[in-house]
């Protein structure tokens, strides 16, 4: 091992120099300069990004705790991307609202440390780098949760979180434990080799599943998700939704896959009937809410369900079509969120009946919240239509033909409350209608970066090729 | 390892200080308490692996190493979530569990 | 011969609704209306080219020939891949042609229409986006291709159904259609992913080549009774009945009358209702040589009792839009069983032939019905019957060439609707004579309810109206009478030798006998609505005097009339249509309904498993682990 393979981790390394700078700037700068740090760590976070463009070698470190390959490697670069949209699309209320508080900073250095969590958790080679990771995902976030100090429902959302969340990582841990006793190893590699369907492992694979299952949102474990992202502010939600979800789908998908391969039979059975439950309740608690953030959180929900349909299609083609979405996801999910965030920053309103005769005054929000509204709910031509139909695929080459029909069945119910809001925006109006405003230059550019995801996932195709390319970098 | 003492006897004994852990959570009153319950939980599993490790693989010590970072890990947890129902109180005046539903539905 | 311009018709409209739609608040209303009309002229224009070039130089050895432009997009497999791009053969290439006119005519009869309206620049974004759709979905060169526009064409129908927005029913019916349709596609996807995963391609060309290995060497797998293709081409066929109107999805179309009626003249009468049409029109072969085609049998049945059920409907409705949406059920319900009764080869094609002869001239009479009716409409400021009578003194051009579409869509003899209808029938007289007898039957009720419509309009009583009405705008006007023109003269135009289902053309004949009958039956309609709309008193025209000889001919020699006006008004439309209509809304509608009303009341029962109770939640994480743990160990692995 030579000094030069610590390159391997150069998206960490980043990440890490961009939280020092921070740290040393909160330091070093007096009140009046304190602004600056918004423009100061989305450069520095810009940089990060664009960097994540060059390619990487694929390779392991520290023994085999840490490893990489093309397809983390692209994954981290969407999630760096996608963090990127959520602090250009943050940084407005930051500055109207927090800034002055003296607060600006430590905002930015939890996102990231949290987004550093998400790097080391996908990039595990053992169950301690995994846990370690998980925990620095879920901290940061539950500080965030908390942000709006003065506000009650912040506090009680916190509150919810980070207990609930304490409890999800106790029962991995001892899920873990459990697969330690029979396999007696806590390497990836090593345990794939021994790991044999005994009562023990399956019970340990429960438990640990059921943390997992929590940061994905997946029923019955999803109960905290509605409470927290009302309580949250909007970006800390749309964090959430977006970036801590995505990649605990990716952990999941990578553990399944090659971990816990063995237990395939025990395991898709209990991810078959998970999708179903999931999606139903998801879709039918959606029907029934009035706040955005609440609505938003539950038609994530149904939406990981769908993701997991990816899981019944253990190979390329379930790899692909998993990363494929979470990355559709992400951009459509930053887009409506982003909608709301503009919106509740220039009205203070977060309902849908504030929305309507939206279009009337704000068309051009209006079309970009439809757009990842529609790209939520499938329609094509739009990303998200592909992301599901893929999906389908995925769980059709495999002869679950009744999942999928299931699936289509709740993406159609889907359809019926994303179109609620749409039709608020567009097909009502109101004389409390929004008023026009015009969004700041931050905000702007992270919605503008938003709808060009949409879009371009959706209709530029090499995408798709080129995760498919790199998708069997660890199936072997 | 102990002399006298099986691993059974002390896998059995996490197994009943998780599930009173869990216990715990369902049933206090006062959000610290129930965060003293999931300290439980999350010293099960540390427990957990320091005996595997000993009984069960005793020439790597992998378990013990996982254990020592769920300590410091936990310490983590409960310092922020200290933090969090201090912030709590401020608001509110109280940290029962009841007073924290104001969102549901 | 290169036809890659053609991408350039649907391109034309998507760029007039970017920018349209995007600075719908610069644009002033005045140049958006010219935009968007100089716009759809051009792409008009290319079509007509296109067609000409098409069927007079387009084929080879007597067979038409197709053109394939594309690109492909995405790949699953070396066979399995998604192209974008766009396919010139008859069929596109004449709807192609529909689209476009009728889209052009209510582009301009818009500007007109909707003058003064709020939001004159947005409506017209949406119709440019709409006709964007349309023109991909009939240029589509795979099925995956078709159904993206499929899905855009309901989006975009969405917007325009609800146009009215201040209208709480416009809303909800924008809603009820969209997601009814979108339920029906439920069908259409599993149908495509079925077929895609069986056969390897979405390609149309693959899919439908009689002589290629898909249509033989599909039944290896079956599900049933019935192959794996089979099941594929009846849940496409879904699709198509939901976009179509057909039974028992057809509960959104009247309800879509809500929206402005030019929408309704090119939405519901010309291009996105007969998309169900066009589908298996272009999967034909497919349906036709699979199984025996089985599939094509039950296009056939769902045709037919659409058609009956819709005309029956038609004659009980009094708002002269839900007439029209009845009636255009009904029309398409005969298109769909002029597929359904066709063969494959030469003359026996006929069927297929004779469908889209007939959803050629539907287009052109029926957006004529519409957009008289919208004339009437915007004159007297009410949609129903009762609120209207003796226009034809205020609104000549408006009569004559409403006139003229009733008159086409009766069937009576030397109009188009007559030469397309007669062919319909033809085929299938000589397929099904159940189906046959049907239809007849059907032709009667159109001539009786269109002419019950024009008489209630035109003559009838003097009301008294508030404001006096008067002819609409040269703008609105002219595109009546260009349809006018093609409703009378688009029957004369041989289809035969243009669009067959082997794309050889063949020589058409007019059945004489059947022609006789189905005219006559027409006739009597005619008759018969005259009777009962037009009060005798009131004859001074010319035109009416020729019917008033029939009528007292009828009065004074036939005395058991009285006999005849029980046993129809009484009896048939009294209980049989009434009946219908009844179970139409409460059974179909309702059950409808009633699917949404369980979700949403299974939604509030169930709100109170989010109790916001911490140690709730923690108790249903628990209780996950142990509910899984249970099922894994004692029902799985035992």
């Amino acid at each position: 091992m030579n000094l030069e393979s610590f390159l391997l981790m150069r998206s960490e390394i980043g990440l890490l120099a961009i939280l020092l700078l921070l740290i040393i700037f909160e330091i070093f700068s007096n009140k009046k300069q304190k602004a600056a740090v918004i423009p100061f760590a989305l450069i520095l976070l810009a940089i990060n990004t664009v960097l994540g463009f060059l390619p990487l070698e694929s390779g392991e470190l520290f023994g085999g705790m840490f490893r990489t390959n093309a397809l983390l490697y692209f994954f981290k670069t969407t999630l760096s991307l996608g963090v990127l949209i959520l602090l250009l699309q943050s940084a407005d209320w930051l500055k109207e609202k927090v800034v002055d508080e003296n607060k600006a900073t430590e905002f930015f250095i939890l996102i990231i440390s949290s987004l550093l969590g998400t790097y080391f958790m996908i990039s595990a080679g053992d169950f301690l780098m995994f846990y370690i990771g998980l925990e620095l995902t879920t901290l940061p976030v539950a500080a965030l949760v908390a942000y709006d100090t003065y506000k009650r429902i912040s506090a009680e959302g916190a509150v919810k979180y980070i207990l609930s969340s304490a409890l999800a990582s106790g029962a991995a841990l001892f899920g873990i434990s459990l697969l330690y006793a029979t396999t007696g190893t806590i390497y990836f590699e090593s345990m794939a080799e021994i790991l044999a369907s005994s009562n023990l492992a399956i019970l340990g694979f429960i438990f640990f599943f059921s943390g997992l299952a929590f940061k994905i949102s997946l029923a019955p474990f999803h109960f905290w998700t509605a409470d927290v992202y009302e309580g949250a502010p909007i970006n800390v939600a749309s964090y959430l939704s977006v970036i801590s979800k995505g990649a605990a789908v990716v952990i999941l998908m990578i553990l399944l896959f090659t971990v816990f391969k063995p237990l395939m039979p025990v395991w898709n059975k209990i991810i078959y009937i998970v999708i179903i439950a999931t999606m139903f309740i998801g879709n039918l608690f959606a029907i029934r809410q009035q706040n955005l953030k609440r609505f938003l959180a539950y038609s994530s929900i149904a939406q990981a369900g769908f993701i997991l349909l990816g899981l019944m299609s253990v190979d390329q083609l379930g790899t692909t079509t998993i990363v494929y979405f979470v990355a559709v996801y992400i951009f459509s999910n930053l887009g409506a969120f982003g909608v709301v965030q503009a919106v509740s920053s220039a009205s203070d309103k977060e309902n849908i009946n504030d929305y309507e005769g939206l279009y009337r005054t704000n068309p051009k929000l209006s079309l970009l919240m439809m757009l990842a509204l529609f790209s939520l709910a499938g329609i094509p031509p739009l990303a998200g239509f592909f992301g599901k139909f893929f999906l389908y695929t995925a769980a059709a080459s495999q002869g679950y033909y009744i999942l999928v029909f299931i699936a289509v069945v709740n993406a159609t119910i889907s359809l019926y409350y994303y179109l609620l809001v749409v039709r608020a925006m567009f097909l009502r109006q109101s004389d409390q209608a929004i008023p026009y405003f015009k969004s700041p230059f931050y905000m702007r550019l992270g919605l503008i970066l938003a709808a060009i995801g949409i879009l371009v996932a959706g209709v530029y195709s090499p995408i798709y090729d080129y995760i498919f390319s790199i998708s069997n970098t660890f199936l072997n | 390892m102990i002399a006298g003492i099986s691993i059974y006897e002390i896998l059995t004994l996490t197994s009943i200080l998780f599930f009173i852990g869990i216990y715990g959570f369902f049933t206090r009153d006062n959000l610290i308490t129930v965060l003293m319950a999931v300290e439980l939980i999350l010293n099960a599993a540390a427990v957990n692996f320091v005996i595997i490790n000993t009984y069960l693989y005793p020439d790597l010590i992998q378990g013990a190493v996982y254990s020592i970072f769920i300590i410091a890990l936990a310490a983590a947890e409960t310092a922020l979530a200290i933090a969090i129902i201090i912030n709590l109180y401020r608001i509110i005046y109280s940290v029962e569990v009841k007073d924290t539903e104001t969102m549901k539905y | 011969m290169d036809f890659s311009y053609t991408i350039l018709i649907p391109l034309i409209p998507l760029a007039l609704f970017v920018i349209l739609g995007l600075f719908s608040k610069k644009i002033p209303a005045s140049i958006a209306g010219w935009f968007g009309s100089f716009g759809l002229g051009t792409s008009f224009v290319l079509s007509l080219y296109t067609a000409y070039h098409y069927f007079l130089e387009g084929k080879l050895n007597g067979v038409y020939q197709t053109f394939i432009y594309k690109q492909t997009w995405l790949v699953f497999t070396d066979k399995l891949h998604i192209d974008l791009g766009v396919m010139i053969d008859p069929i596109s290439v004449m709807m192609m042609v529909v689209v476009t006119t009728v889209s052009f005519m209510v582009h301009i009869y818009s500007r007109g229409y909707m003058h003064g309206d709020d939001g004159y620049t947005r409506f017209f974004a949406y119709l440019a986006l709409f006709s964007f759709s349309m023109l991909g979905l009939v240029l589509a060169t795979n099925l995956f291709q078709m159904y993206i526009f499929w899905e855009l064409v309901g989006a975009s129908s969405f917007l325009l159904i609800g146009y009215y927005y201040t209208k709480p029913s416009a809303v909800a019916a924008a809603k009820k259609a969209f997601i009814v349709t979108r339920f029906a596609d439920l069908g259409f996807l599993i149908g495509i992913l079925l077929i895609s995963y069986y056969t390897g391609t979405f390609d149309f060309q693959e899919l439908t080549n009689p002589e290629g290995m898909l249509i033989t060497s599909w039944a290896s797998y079956s599900f049933m009774g019935l192959s794996v293709f089979t099941w594929g081409l009846i849940l496409i066929f879904m699709g198509g009945v939901g976009k179509s109107a057909m039974l028992p999805f057809h509960i959104w179309l009247p309800d879509a009358m809500e929206g402005p009626t030019p929408v309704s003249a090119l939405i519901h009468a010309a291009t996105m209702v007969v998309a169900g049409v066009y589908l298996v029109a272009r999967l034909f072969p497919a349906y036709y040589f699979v199984e025996g085609g089985f599939a094509l049998q039950i296009v056939a049945y769902v045709g037919a009792i659409s058609s009956l059920v819709a005309a029956l409907i038609a004659v009980t409705q009094t708002d002269i839009k839900r007439v029209l949406a009845f009636s255009t059920m009904s029309q398409i319900g005969y298109m769909m069983l002029a597929l359904g009764v066709s063969k494959y080869e030469g003359h026996e094609g006929l069927g297929y032939m004779a469908s889209m002869f007939h959803l050629f001239t539907h287009a052109m009479f029926k957006a004529l019905l519409f957009l008289g009716a919208g004339s009437v409409i915007h004159a007297v400021h009410s949609n129903y019957m009762k609120d209207m009578g003796s226009l034809r003194k205020y609104m000549p051009i408006t009569h004559i060439t409403f006139l003229i579409a009733a008159l086409s869509i009766a069937g009576f003899p030397g109009f188009a609707g007559f030469f397309s209808k007669d062919e319909i029938l033809v085929a299938a007289f000589e397929s099904n004579k159940l189906i046959y007898y049907s239809s007849v039957l059907v032709a009667g009720l159109t001539a009786f309810y269109m002419f019950r419509l024009y008489f209630g309009i035109f003559w009838g009583e003097d009301t008294k109206y508030k404001h006096t009405p008067h002819e609409s705008p040269l703008t609105m006007t002219i595109p009546l009478i260009f349809l006018a023109f093609m409703s009378i003269f688009g029957g004369y135009i041989p289809f035969s030798q243009f669009v067959t289902a082997d794309l050889t053309p063949f020589t058409a004949h007019l059945d004489l006998p059947l022609a006789a009958i189905a005219s006559s039956v027409g006739i009597i309609g005619i008759i018969i609505a005259f009777i009962f709309y037009k009060k005798p008193n009131e004859l001074p025209q010319k035109f009416a005097n020729a019917f008033g000889v029939v009528y007292k001919f009828i009065y004074n020699k036939l005395y058991f009339d009285e006999l005849y006006i029980f046993v129809t008004k009484k009896i048939l439309f009294g209980i049989v249509a009434f009946s219908a209509s009844w179970f139409d809304k409460n059974v179909v509608d309702s059950s409808m309904i009633g699917i949404g009303n369980v979700t949403v009341s299974v939604s509030n029962k169930i709100k109170g498993m989010q109790s916001g109770k911490l140690q709730d939640y923690a108790m249903s994480f628990v209780g996950g682990i142990v509910v899984i743990a249970m099922v894994v160990f004692y029902i799985w692995i035992n």
